[in-house]
C-alpha cells in the first residue's frame, strides 16, 4: 500500500528541533575538525622533514661547496668541481663494481632465497616458526663479526675452496680472500634473509584454494605451480629485489673487509672522502650521484612509460 | 531428469583424516543419476564437503570405491578427472582477466587454440558477463565472480559439476536470482550437478534429489517433497523445516499412542517398512506447522485436538507463526491472517491436525 493511512502521520511525530540538536554541524566545527586532522599530521611531517629532507638538502649544498686543502674545511664558494671530479676512472670503476655486484647479488639472492621461502611456506606450526627463526637469527649477531668470519672460510685450504675443489675445476689451495668473489659471497650471505622474508610472506598469503582450483581444472601440481603460485608470488620477488639491490649499491663494510680495499664500491668512495681525507664536498657529490642513480633506476622505467603514454596521446589527438 | 542411468557411484567410501579421532565419512553409499541436480545437505562437519572433495580428487578415500561412468576413479589424481568444481569462495585467479580465468582449463585440455576463443565467448554469454570479459576478478561483484567461477568449470564440459556452497557469500536477493539461474543452466546444459549446501531451502528450490548427511553418514536420500513430508528420522525432520514432534509412548498395528492423543495406525503415514526399521531411541510423530490448524469455536473437529496458550505471535507476511505452550512443551503452528487476528498473547488456543498430515519416524538421541 502506497498511501500513508495514518490520518495525521506528520503531526503525531514530535518536533525534532526541540528534542534533538540539529544533525548538521556548523561550518566552524567542520573547519575545526579539518584543522585537528592537519595538526595530527604535524609530528609525522616534522620527522620526515628533520630526519630525511634536511640532511639531503645539507648534502646537496655541501656537494656544491669548495674543499679547502689547507684548513681541511669547506669554503662556501659555489662550484661544480666536485661533480666534474667524478668523471674519473676510479669513480667509474667503483660505480661499475657497485652496479655489477648489486645486480649479481640481487639475482643470486632471489634464486637462492625463493626456494627457501617456498620450502618454509610449505611447512606449518612449530617447524615453520623454527625455520623462520633460523632465517632471522643472524640479524641478532654483530654484522661485522659475521663478515669477518667469512675470511676464515675463504683462504687456501679452508672450507669454501675445499668444497669448490670437489667439483674438480679448482684446487683447494685457491685463495678467495680479498677478491670480488669474496665480496659477492659476503653480500649474498648478508642479504639473503632480506630476500627470503618478503617472498615467504607473499607465498603464505596465496589462497590455497587457487592452487586446488588449478588442479581441479586439469593442471598437474608442477604446471599449477608455474601458472598460479609463481605469478602470484612475483610482487614478493620485486620487494626482495628492492630490499637487496638498493642497500647493496651503498654497501661498504663487506667490500672493505672481504675485498681488503681492493674492490672499491661507491660506499667505499664515500667513506674514504668523509673519514679519510675529510673532503665532505667530494663525499657529498658521490652520495648525490648515487641517489640520482637509484632514483633513475627506480622511477626511470615508469617515467619513460608515462612519457610514451603522454606522447602517444598527444600524437593521436593531433592526428584526429 | 527422464532417464535414471547411474553416472557416479560411491561404494562403501570411508574417509579418516590422520588428524581426526573419528572418521569424517563412514561407509558411504551414494549413486548419482546422469543429468540430475543432486544436493547434499547437513549441518557443518557432517561430511558433505569431504564427499565433494573425494569426488573431485582433492582428497583420497581411506577405503571404498568411486566409480564414474563405469571407470573406477578412486586413485585418479584430481587433474585427470573429468569433474570440475565451483569453489565456495570462487577461487578465481586474481592475476587473470575474466576471459583468461574461463580459458584457463581449456588451455590445458586438448582443445585446439582456435576453438578456445569461441568456447569462452559461449560460456561468457551463458552467464551474462559479455561486458566484463577484460575485467580482473577483483573488480567484479560477488555475484559476477560467482558467474565466472561457474563458467570456468562448465566450459570444460564436466561429467559432473561440483558446487561447494557457491551462493553462501551472496545476499538473499542475489541468492534467489542465482538459484534460478543455476537451475536454468543445469537444465540447458544437462550436466549432472552435485551441490553442497547447509541451506535446505536452497536445496529444495533446485534439486531433483537431496541427500541428508549427519556425522559422516548419509541418513536419507529423497526428492525434496518426500524429504520434507516423510523425513527419515526426527533429525531430518528438524533440519529441513520446522517440525513439531511428539514422542510416541507405544505403537502397534492399530494405534499410535502419544502423550496427548492417539492416532489410528492405518491412517497415519509411517516410515516405509516401519516394523523393520531400527528405532533404538523410540519413535516420534512429526507434524509440520502448516498442518497444525488454529481452531475457532465453529471449526470442524479434526482427528487430534490440543489445548494450550499463545506464547508468541510472529508476523511472517503471508501467515503468522504462532507459538503455543502445552503442558508437555511448545508447538509452532502457522495461522492465516484471519485466524491470527483472533489470537492474543497468553490467551487459550485450540490446535488440531488430521492423522493423514502426521508422520511417524524414528526419534534421535538428544544432542
Amino acid at each position: 500500500m502506497l498511501v500513508d493511512d495514518r490520518p495525521d502521520a506528520g503531526a503525531t511525530r514530535p518536533p525534532t528541533s526541540q528534542t534533538t540538536p540539529p544533525a548538521r554541524r556548523s561550518p566552524a566545527t567542520r573547519v575545526g575538525s579539518a584543522l585537528g586532522g592537519l595538526l595530527a599530521m604535524v609530528p609525522t611531517w616534522l620527522l620526515v622533514v628533520v630526519l630525511f629532507l634536511v640532511p639531503i638538502v645539507f648534502l646537496a649544498v655541501a656537494s656544491l661547496a669548495t674543499f679547502n686543502w689547507d684548513t681541511g674545511k669547506l669554503d662556501w664558494v659555489l662550484t661544480f668541481e666536485n661533480y666534474t671530479e667524478l668523471f674519473r676512472s676510479s669513480t667509474f670503476v667503483a660505480f661499475k663494481n657497485s652496479i655489477f655486484l648489486s645486480v649479481v647479488a640481487t639475482i643470486a639472492c632471489v634464486l637462492i632465497g625463493y626456494p627457501i621461502a617456498y620450502a618454509i611456506s610449505l611447512t606449518s606450526g612449530r617447524a615453520q616458526k623454527l625455520l623462520l627463526l633460523a632465517v632471522i637469527t643472524p640479524f641478532w649477531t654483530a654484522f661485522v663479526v659475521r663478515v669477518y668470519a667469512w675470511l676464515t672460510l675463504l683462504g687456501p685450504g679452508d672450507l669454501v675452496p675445499w668444497m669448490l675443489s670437489l667439483t674438480g675445476l679448482t684446487s683447494s689451495d685457491l685463495d678467495l680472500t680479498y677478491t670480488n668473489t669474496a665480496v659477492l659471497i659476503g653480500i649474498v650471505y648478508c642479504y639473503l634473509p632480506l630476500s627470503i622474508l618478503p617472498v615467504y610472506s607473499v607465498l603464505e598469503q596465496i589462497d590455497r584454494n587457487l592452487v586446488l582450483a588449478a588442479y581441479d581444472l586439469g593442471y598437474s601440481p608442477a604446471k599449477a605451480w608455474f601458472k598460479v603460485t609463481l605469478p602470484l608470488s612475483l610482487p614478493g620477488v620485486a620487494v626482495s629485489a628492492l630490499l637487496v639491490g638498493i642497500p647493496c649499491l651503498g654497501e661498504y663494510t663487506i667490500p672493505a673487509v672481504l675485498g681488503g680495499g681492493k674492490t672499491l664500491m661507491i660506499g667505499n668512495l664515500v667513506t674514504n672522502a668523509f673519514t679519510g681525507t675529510g673532503n665532505y664536498a667530494a663525499g657529498a657529490a658521490i652520495a648525490m650521484l648515487l641517489l640520482a642513480v637509484i632514483l633513475v633506476a627506480n622511477w626511470g622505467p615508469r617515467g619513460i612509460a608515462a612519457l610514451v603514454r603522454l606522447a602517444t596521446r598527444v600524437l593521436t589527438r593531433s592526428a584526429a | 531428469m527422464t532417464t535414471s542411468e547411474p553416472l557416479l557411484t560411491l561404494e562403501g567410501v570411508t574417509k579418516q583424516y590422520a588428524s581426526a579421532s573419528a572418521p569424517t565419512l563412514v561407509d558411504l553409499d551414494l549413486t548419482l543419476d546422469r543429468g540430475e541436480f543432486f544436493s547434499l545437505i547437513g549441518s557443518s562437519g557432517c561430511g558433505k564437503t569431504t564427499t565433494l572433495k573425494l569426488v573431485s580428487g582433492l582428497e583420497q578415500p581411506t577405503s571404498g570405491r568411486i566409480v564414474l561412468d563405469g571407470v573406477d576413479i578412486s586413485r585418479v589424481p584430481s587433474h585427470k578427472r573429468p569433474v570440475h568444481t565451483v569453489f565456495q569462495n570462487y577461487a578465481l585467479f586474481p592475476h587473470m582477466s575474466v576471459a583468461d580465468n574461463i580459458a584457463f582449463g581449456l588451455k590445458q585440455a586438448d582443445v585446439p587454440r582456435r576453438s578456445i576463443r569461441g568456447k569462452v565467448d559461449e560460456a561468457v554469454e551463458m552467464v551474462g558477463l559479455q561486458a566484463s570479459t577484460h575485467a580482473k576478478p577483483g573488480e567484479l561483484s560477488g555475484g559476477m565472480q560467482q558467474r565466472v567461477a561457474l563458467a570456468r568449470a562448465l566450459v570444460l564440459e564436466p561429467k559432473i559439476l561440483l558446487l561447494d556452497e557457491p551462493l553462501g557469500a551472496l545476499d538473499l536477493q542475489l541468492r534467489h536470482q542465482m538459484q534460478m539461474a543455476l537451475k536454468e543452466i543445469q537444465r540447458a546444459t544437462g550436466v549432472t550437478f552435485l551441490y553442497v549446501t547447509h541451506d535446505q531451502e536452497e536445496a529444495f528450490t533446485m534439486s531433483d534429489r537431496i541427500g541428508f548427511m549427519h556425522a559422516g553418514e548419509l541418513v536419507q536420500v529423497a526428492p525434496p517433497t518426500q524429504m520434507y513430508h516423510q523425513p527419515g528420522n526426527a533429525r531430518v525432520a528438524d533440519f529441513v523445516g520446522t517440525a513439531n514432534t511428539f514422542p510416541v509412548l507405544s505403537k502397534d498395528d492399530a494405534t499410535v499412542v502419544a502423550e496427548h492423543f492417539k492416532l489410528p495406525a492405518a491412517e497415519v503415514a509411517q516410515v516405509p517398512d516401519a516394523a523393520g526399521t531400527a528405532a533404538p531411541d523410540g519413535w516420534v510423530v512429526v507434524v509440520r506447522p502448516e498442518s497444525l490448524r488454529v481452531l475457532g469455536p465453529a471449526s470442524p473437529r479434526p482427528c487430534v485436538c490440543l489445548e494450550g496458550t499463545v506464547a508468541d505471535l510472529s508476523f511472517k507476511g503471508s501467515y503468522t507463526s504462532v507459538k503455543v505452550t502445552l503442558p508437555s512443551g511448545d508447538l509452532v503452528a502457522n495461522a492465516d491472517l484471519r485466524t491470527a487476528t483472533g489470537l492474543a498473547l497468553g490467551e487459550p488456543v485450540r490446535l488440531g491436525f488430521d492423522a493423514q498430515d502426521a508422520w511417524v519416524c524414528p526419534a534421535v538421541p538428544a544432542a
